[in-house]
């Protein structure tokens, strides 16, 4: 705190101790937070430099009387009632700053958002679902209306400076309104476990006519943009690794044949799997598919500890995934 | 103690009352001896250093999590252990440091041992009780110990639902060891205050009690009326585990948020059942080092109570994101500000009490004034997470690790070696090396500040807590950090080297060695068994810090003493005639 201005090794050109801010409420969050800094610092120097005089001043000499105080009490309850007036004033300050980001602007864009271990799954107003990644309209409200699948997790952006906890059996809400294109991210501040730390997502903020544009199209292989045309099986694999990443299947599917809360997927293609239901089976297309989408039908033997989640992603990227597992040897 | 050399032998259950207490003691079996009369003692200065000793070996349990920890974080990714092992890093940290360490540390370990001799007490007011507790402590070390050894657990030391209902660690043996660890608790506070209330010499008034002897019974009140709540929250959780009531878990139909209230009902109240300690040992180093009358006596003795009392009614701030109304947050927040107020009346009253004092630097002086300055870092950032705005966006990152290290560590801790220091001579009748004291002060404070300090930063920044990998954005704090925690880990070595040194080989200290007031030090060093000599009973007539009252031959005892070189001082203990006070 007090080293702050000296440590700025940011490559992000974050100026001093708060992260770049990305949506309207921040500035005044940061204004309570450099208020209290400054007021913090102020008593932190006046305490530590009077304590440091006094031992420098006082330090103990031969024939030093021994005296009493005299009686300070006066003083005493000046500085008892004294500090309730900054109380009541820092009070205020936060408090509003909290009320303005707990109110969401006129009619926001609803955005569900569901908390896994270890991933976050946005769906948009279209139905449209996407893990790993929130698009965020510019200069537009926005309400994330959140639940929770499993255990406590808590969605933060410190770029917005919001946070809100996600618990499980009941809604929680977020609102926000983004102001600076860029990107953020959201981060799992509740701790849920193994891959808590890795239950990130990218926040992209861009400006409403691109948000629109992507809520049409919807995800398509950046490689092939043409959903119509015929596609390469490498550029196909390509996309399938990013989705592979975005969807946060790497928190449970080592690639490199380490150990990992699902099975590794090095040399995964054409396997042969012995099921926990007693029974075998090749990895081809339908299994790969089928353990997308109902991850429960057939488990792997050994591997009852992490649950897999379903995931509701499109048949085009499941053939990518599909491909790109094949080139994992 | 030549008194002793001219007596006959001491019969067996009654044992030589000017003996050193190291040396005889009574027991729950007569007559016991050696190691089972360690084991069996009444006496309370035994037990506690038998709490001493076990909260010692937790603290270097915990500090070696502590440093696996940091050394994780030296790089993004894996550095040294998995996902998982890091998690029950951190959380064996956490419970160690929490249930194990600092709890007992300064009331069960220091209190036991100093808390009679203070209050010209013969002894705690029940010896037996006395001696289960540090049993009861024991047994649920070894539940948690149990734990520790099959795997340990992963859920962070405050176990929130439904992670903990589900998390397949060893969470039972865990909660039931913290449960039981709660009795010892609950019965400590429990004879503490009956000692107060009670067992005070002839002179001694609630005004001339020492600010330790206060902190003790605020603490003791908050034990007995915080540590049940904890007790039933943590059964609950375990019927939850083993039987599948549905209290916390949503799937059985329970509500998580409520098991978070009630852990911080106990917490809260908790976090100053740590703090208020370090605060009444930090009073004591202040009154003797700056060899005056404390300033503000009657408003450091209240600020601790007034610390117990509200600190029943802020738990809510743990909980301004977990989902509870704006205005149930509105009132949390207001109360939790006016918490600021007993911490501030403690610092400004300890400054003002150094203003014209006679100010001796001697080690335990030093971890007194860090704690001043580490205290006030810790409560000013206390600010930042008081405040609602600024709170949703601190709330669970490193700030908050931060900031309760520079509360427990730069407070609790700072207050609990340097009380270490102050009375190591009287309890084990030996000096340690200054100079070793020194460095290791030096060690331990650049290097804790090192440590903690790039945290908040990291905090502010957006790094959440309890993560095993990072955004490469923040590496270069975390590895300041890790390199701060080597210092603080060597530190403490250093004086851990220093401690055994003086237990082997160090001068035997005289009775007064740093010219205290206070009426500990008025009886010979190490006490004998019933603390006062048979006779010397002290009737007060001067409070603790009364140095303007006490005589020559009460302070003068010690040496070293630069207000009065080259006075010739005896090295042993004689029982003289002003102790006890009873002139
Ligand atoms: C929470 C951890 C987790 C996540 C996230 C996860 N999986 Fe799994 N996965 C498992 C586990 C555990 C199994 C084994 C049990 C089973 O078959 O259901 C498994 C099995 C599989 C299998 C069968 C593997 C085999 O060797 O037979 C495939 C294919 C698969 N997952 C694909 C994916 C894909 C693609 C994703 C990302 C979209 C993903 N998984 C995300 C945990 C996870
Ligand atoms: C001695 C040096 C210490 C170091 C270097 C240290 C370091 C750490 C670190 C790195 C964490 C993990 C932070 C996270 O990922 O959330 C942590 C957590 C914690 N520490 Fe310490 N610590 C020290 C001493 C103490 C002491 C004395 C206490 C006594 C109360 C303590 C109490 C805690 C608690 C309660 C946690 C939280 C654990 C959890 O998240 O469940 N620490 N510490
Ligand atoms: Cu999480
Ligand atoms: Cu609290």
């Amino acid at each position: 705190m007090m080293l702050g201005s000296f440590f700025d090794p940011s490559p992000m050109k974050w100026d001093g101790q708060m992260p770049e801010s990305m949506a309207v409420g921040a500035d005044h969050v940061d204004w309570v937070y450099y208020a209290i800094y400054y007021f913090s610092l102020f008593f932190q120097v006046v305490i530590t430099g009077l304590m440091f005089y006094f031992v420098w001043k006082y330090k103990r000499r031969k024939g030093d009387k021994l005296e009493t105080p005299p009686d300070l009490t006066r003083i005493e309850i000046l500085w008892t009632v004294l500090p309730l007036f900054f109380i009541v004033i820092l009070f205020h300050v936060g408090f509003k700053g909290y009320v303005k980001n707990a109110i969401a602007g006129d009619n926001p864009l609803e955005i569900r958002v569901r908390g896994k271990q270890w991933l976050w799954e946005f769906e948009y107003p279209n139905g449209m679902k996407e893990i790993g990644k929130l698009m965020i309209p510019v200069g537009r409200p926005v309400k994330m209306v959140m639940s929770s699948d499993d255990v406590i997790h808590s969605f933060f952006i410190p770029e917005f400076r919001v946070k809100k906890d996600v618990v499980p059996g009941m809604y929680s809400n977020v609102v926000f309104e983004a102001n600076k294109v860029g990107s953020a991210h959201v981060f799992c501040t509740e701790y849920c476990g193994t891959s808590h730390s890795g239950m990130l997502a990218d926040v992209k903020v861009v400006p409403v006519q691109e948000f629109d544009d992507y809520m049409k199209a919807g995800p398509s292989n950046p490689n092939c943009p043409d959903p119509n045309a015929a596609c390469p099986a490498d550029m196909k694999a390509k996309w399938g690794e990013a989705l592979f990443v975005q969807n946060a299947c790497v928190t449970c599917h080592s690639r490199d044949g380490s150990a990992s809360p699902g099975p590794t997927f090095k040399g995964v293609w054409g396997r042969h799997e012995a099921l926990q239901s007693g029974e075998a089976i090749d990895v081809d297309e339908n299994y790969v598919k089928e353990s997308i989408r109902k991850p429960q039908a057939k488990i792997v033997k050994g591997f009852t500890n992490a649950v897999m989640p379903a995931f509701t992603i499109s048949d085009r990227q499941i053939d990518a995934i599909t491909e790109y597992l094949k080139t994992i040897k | 103690m030549t008194a002793a050399a001219t007596h006959a032998p001491a019969h067996d259950d009654h044992p030589d009352p000017t003996e050193s207490y190291l040396k005889v003691t009574h027991s729950v079996i007569p007559g016991a001896k050696g190691l089972l009369g360690w084991l069996t003692t009444l006496d309370h200065k035994r037990i506690g250093v038998m709490y001493l000793i076990s909260v010692l070996t937790a603290f270097l349990i915990g500090g070696v999590f502590a440093l696996l920890v940091r050394l994780e974080l030296m790089s993004p990714g894996k550095t040294i252990m998995d996902a998982d092992t890091y998690n029950h890093m951190f959380t064996l940290h956490g419970v160690v440091m929490v249930f194990l360490f600092i709890i007992p540390s300064i009331p069960a370990a220091m209190g036991n041992i100093i808390l009679p001799i203070q209050l010209g007490a013969k002894d705690v007011a029940f010896p037996r009780l006395n001696l289960m507790s540090f049993y009861i402590y024991a047994f649920g070390a070894c539940f948690a110990l149990y734990s520790m050894i099959n795997g340990g657990v992963d859920t962070g030391w405050t176990f929130y639902t439904p992670y903990s209902t589900r998390s397949n660690s060893f969470v039972i043996p865990m909660i039931l060891g913290a449960f039981i660890m709660g009795f010892s608790s609950i019965l400590t506070g429990v004879n503490f205050i009956a000692t107060i209330h009670k067992m005070r010499a002839p002179g001694l008034t609630w005004g001339r009690l020492s600010l330790f002897s206060w902190a003790l019974y605020a603490t003791s009140v908050m034990q007995v009326l915080a540590t049940p709540v904890l007790a039933i929250t943590l059964l609950l959780l375990t019927m939850e585990r083993a039987f599948g009531m549905g209290i916390f878990d949503p799937k059985l139909g329970g509500d998580p948020v409520l098991f978070q209230h009630f852990f911080w009902f106990y917490s809260h109240p908790a976090v100053y059942i740590m703090i208020v300690p370090g605060m009444g040992v930090v009073s004591e180093l202040i009154g003797t080092f700056a060899r005056r009358q404390l300033v503000g006596y009657w408003f450091i003795a209240m600020s601790s109570i007034g610390l117990a009392l509200v600190g029943f009614l802020v738990w809510g701030h743990h909980l301004f994101v977990s989902g509870m109304s704006e205005y149930a947050a509105a009132i949390f927040s207001a109360l939790t500000f006016l918490v600021a107020i007993p911490s501030g009346v403690k610092i400004f009253n300890w400054v003002a009490t150094l203003h014209k004092a006679s100010i001796s630097l001697q080690t335990p002086m030093l971890w007194a004034l860090a704690f001043i300055f580490e205290f006030t870092i810790g409560g000013l950032t206390g600010l930042f997470l008081g405040m609602l705005a600024t709170d949703v966006h601190l709330h669970d990152t490193y700030f908050v690790v931060a900031h309760f290290h520079y509360v427990m560590v730069g407070g609790t801790v700072m207050g609990f070696v340097g009380g270490l220091h102050y009375w190591w001579p009287k309890i084990t009748g030996k000096m340690y090396s200054e100079k070793m004291g020194v460095v290791g002060f030096i060690l331990v404070t650049f290097g804790f500040n090192l440590t903690f300090m790039t945290q908040f930063v990291l905090g502010s920044r957006g790094m959440p807590r309890r993560y095993y990998d990072y955004l490469p954005q923040f590496q270069e704090l975390h590895q300041i950090s890790t390199i701060g925690s080597w210092i603080l880990g060597f530190g403490f070595l250093v004086l851990g080297v220093m401690f055994v040194r003086s237990l082997l080989g160090g001068k035997p200290s005289p009775r007064n060695p740093w010219g205290s007031a206070a009426l500990e030090w008025m009886t010979p060093t190490p006490p004998p068994i019933f603390n006062f000599l048979p006779g010397k009973e002290p009737v007060l007539t001067r409070g603790q810090y009364d140095y303007h009252l006490a005589t020559d031959d009460e302070l003068y005892d010690g040496y070293d003493d630069p207000m009065f070189p080259g006075r010739e001082h005896d090295t042993r203990n004689k029982a003289k005639p002003s102790e006890g006070k009873a002139h």
